[in-house]
């Protein structure tokens, strides 16, 4: 077992933000080809007209989930050793609230805005300064939320942990939810198309 | 309904019922179990003949000072020991491996003698973890070298470098004349630098 690779040291913690720039890099690259480069078409999601924002994160989730499972599994990756950060369910459904809502206003989230910025989009280069602006908002009034910020943590967060069921149970519980997720988005985008031809 | 999907959704929804199916069936067994002995005795050997890795008291005081990486100092005197390091922790062999920490930390493990520790350092060796070293000479050594250290014993040239780690550990450096008295020391209190919180 040596995966993950950096923190068993067998690449150094420099090689290994090489790589994450590398990754980031198709990452966006496949964003912008998969049209998420467009506020138009991310905006879909909110319209239940395109579903693809929805399609391609859940698909990246599903993927990443499948592949750490079956390389711990066959004693490859010590999964202990992944970083993630921890549950704070209140503050972090209140986050996502504020998110949400700016994702919805200016029509990117943060990793698709730099996607369209990449492209020369305006209103991409706006959304960004508003992203570096609500960070910078954030960092300045810290010290009055961060009790806030810290409250409610959940000691087991993980979805296997949380409901005492097999890692693999969990896997194969959330592919099931991506299947129902993926036949629904279809048939909510063929009914969006049908609604429009007529 | 199934029928109106496209080709491509259905290869998919084929391929994620198979890795569901598979995953659900592995369920939360591992092909390797950590809490399982899986060593054959060549990599057994290996473990054992590998030279035991140390640090020099000069050089935890050095670590210790600077405070720039998280580590985890174990105190294996016991109960009944006098000093501690500052920033050790007290455990016995069986309550620091319930603690069950990443296997990618750095533990630095010190007895009154270098049984104890080896025994440690052993058990965690064979556990996977690879950052762990044993203070060379036990407790005894960080009192001769960095407490109580004797004036003569030091190169010249190395003076005022363990003249600032015996102050720090709030020792005092003795000569020849009160080689013999038991000198005492004021207890220090170092704050220790947290594990880094990591996450996206």
């Amino acid at each position: 077992m040596n995966m993950p690779l950096a923190p068993y040291e067998v690449i150094s913690s420099g090689l290994n933000l090489f790589f994450a720039l590398i990754i980031g890099i198709a990452f966006g690259f496949i964003l912008e080809r998969g049209g998420l480069g467009n506020a138009k078409k991310l905006i879909g999601q909110f319209t239940l007209t395109d579903l693809t924002v929805f399609k391609v994160m859940f698909t990246a989730i599903v993927t990443v989930m499948i592949g750490l499972f079956f390389l711990s599994a066959f004693g490859l990756a010590n999964l202990e050793l992944i970083s993630n950060s921890d549950t704070y369910w209140i503050p972090q459904i209140l986050g996502g609230l504020i998110l949400g809502v700016g994702f919805a206003v200016a029509g990117y989230c943060p990793g698709t805005t730099i996607v369209g910025m990449a492209t020369g989009k305006l209103d991409a280069l706006a959304s960004f300064l508003g992203l570096i602006f609500g960070s910078l908002v954030f960092v300045a009034i810290f010290d009055w939320i961060e009790d806030f910020y810290w409250s409610t943590h959940l000691k087991n967060d993980h979805f296997s942990q949380v409901f005492a069921i097999e890692f693999g149970t969990s896997v194969f519980i959330v592919i099931c939810i991506a299947i129902l997720g993926f036949i629904t988005a279809e048939i909510i985008e063929s009914k969006s198309r049908g609604s429009t031809q007529k | 309904m199934i029928s109106k999907l496209s080709l491509q959704l259905k290869v998919v929804i084929l391929i994620l019922i198979s890795l569901g199916i598979a995953s659900f069936v592995i369920g939360g067994k591992k092909a390797i179990n950590p809490d399982e002995a899986s060593l054959s005795f060549s990599e057994f050997d290996q473990v054992i003949t590998t030279p035991v890795e140390t640090i020099s008291s000069v050089q935890l005081a050095d670590y210790l000072m600077k405070q720039e990486h998280h580590y985890n100092l174990i105190d294996l005197q016991g109960k009944n020991s006098g000093y501690q390091i500052p920033t050790s922790e007290s455990h016995s062999i069986k309550s620091f491996l319930e603690l069950k920490i990443p296997v990618n930390e750095t533990v630095f493990i010190y007895s009154s003698f270098e049984t104890e520790a080896l025994q440690l350092y052993y058990l965690l060796l064979i556990r996977g973890y690879f950052k762990v070293k044993i203070l060379a000479g036990g407790i005894d050594a960080w009192t001769a070298q960095i407490l109580q250290p004797l004036k003569d014993d030091i190169p010249a040239e190395e003076l005022e470098h363990r003249k600032r780690l015996t102050n720090f550990f709030g020792g005092s450096i003795r000569n020849e004349s009160n080689r013999s008295k038991s000198v005492s020391f004021k207890p220090v209190v170092l704050e220790k630098k947290k594990k880094k919180h990591q996450g996206c």
